[in-house]
């Protein structure tokens, strides 16, 4: 998968969570306080259903999958 | 013949905690909590106030509201997780504060926020059994006793409460109409008081601990498959069911539920702001509430959701009467 196309699927998933919030590559969502924690456990519980991956608070962590740009790296090496 | 829930009262402890208290104690933020928890204060039991007490309390107001004969109550199902002892029962103790006749049957059981789907076909099948005449469910329990107030996951969640539902006969068709249940111990350890029963050790400190993001996950994933499944087995639409009285989680898990499986905000009762998450009794005290409004009409369909700690889940599907 591209990851433009990545993105737009990030993208579809905030929009239902929390329309403000506009994604791209520079995007910190943790960092920036962008979601709050309900959002945020939302956000990957739906990442985790649509990606069919699982995401462990290690990794969250160790690969700092609260920047866009990581998560997008992070999934484009799991979803063919 | 069927069954049907003929009462319900409920008994709030008299302390209460709000969001202000937890903003200075614990630093968890104020409108997050009343915005998207959905709390905006919760009833917190006294130090000399044991779960019997809040049991008793809305029985006894059950019983005195509906002049309820209680020779006629011949069972006494009782659900907590924090029992006043590890033995003997707390429905034995209320059975004695109560004054229930001796030969009535009185037990525990030992389920969170899927206490009161687990109750209702449990006591009513005795009912159907033709030997009892009506049964007393009570859901007390003082999750305050096991919660550290520092704690940001828990702590502006769960309030105190008891709640009091006097099952009785009814005619076919109305009532409990099905029910499913479900069990995933896999994720025992996803809400639990680790240091507790015969795991206890003097040397640790005894509070609950609950993984939030794994529990999020469970409820917003079972609760629509299990839902589906039970309409399904009916041949009904969600579009069939006039109001879904869910586990009072939260308010923004709810929203999510509301929003997966396309209800309307009517359709989703949403009713913890002054109490918080009461464990088993989210569901009678939502349910007391609504049928106090006076909208209900008989025939109504009504389906009663709870899911939590076990992890644990069920549904009642109900027609009232």
């Amino acid at each position: 998968m591209k990851n433009s196309e990545i993105l737009a699927k990030l993208q579809k998933i905030m929009n239902e969570i929390n329309e403000d919030v506009k994604l791209s590559d520079n995007t910190a969502l943790i960092g920036e306080n962008l979601l709050d924690s309900l959002e945020l456990i939302n956000y990957l519980t739906q990442i985790e259903e649509i990606f069919g991956v699982e995401i462990s608070l290690e990794e969250l962590k160790e690969a700092e999958l609260g920047l866009v740009s990581n998560m997008i790296a992070y999934l484009s090496e799991r979803v063919y | 013949m069927s069954y049907k829930i003929e009462f319900i009262a409920y008994y709030l402890p008299e302390r209460i905690i709000d969001n202000d208290y937890l903003e200075l104690e614990s630093g968890i933020d104020k409108k997050f909590t009343e915005d998207k928890v959905g709390i905006a204060q919760r009833h917190i039991a006294a130090e000399n106030e044991p779960t019997s007490q809040l049991a008793f309390k809305a029985a006894e107001k059950l019983i005195t509201e509906n002049n309820i004969n209680k020779e006629d109550i011949d069972m006494l199902l009782l659900c907590t997780q924090n029992p006043d002892y590890k033995l003997p029962t707390t429905a034995c103790l209320v059975q004695n504060m109560l004054e229930l006749k001796t030969s009535v049957m009185a037990f525990d059981i030992n389920l969170g926020c899927s206490g009161y789907v687990y109750s209702l076909p449990l006591a009513g099948n005795f009912l159907n059994s033709g030997k009892f005449k009506s049964a007393l469910l009570i859901m007390a329990d003082e999750y305050s006793k096991i919660i550290n107030y520092k704690d940001k996951n828990t702590a502006s969640i769960f309030g105190d409460a008891g709640s009091a539902t006097l099952l009785a006969k009814c005619e076919d068709g109305y009532g409990v109409i099905d029910y499913t249940f479900g069990t995933d111990g896999s994720g025992w350890d996803k809400l639990i008081v680790p240091n507790s029963g015969t795991m206890h050790s003097d040397d640790e400190i005894s509070e609950l601990y609950m993984d939030g993001r794994e529990i999020f996950k469970f409820s917003v994933q079972k609760v629509p498959a299990s839902i589906h499944e039970i309409l399904e087995k009916n041949n009904l639409q969600t579009s069939d069911i006039k109001h879904f009285v869910m586990h009072q989680a939260n308010k923004y898990m709810l929203g999510e539920l509301q929003k997966r499986m396309k209800l309307t905000q009517e359709q989703m009762i949403i009713d913890m702001k002054n109490y918080g998450n009461t464990v088993s009794s989210t569901i009678p005290i939502a349910l007391k509430n609504l049928i106090d409004k006076g909208t209900l009409q008989k025939g109504d369909l009504l389906l009663f959701t709870g899911f939590g700690v076990g992890l644990s889940w069920g549904n009642v599907l109900y027609r009232y009467i």
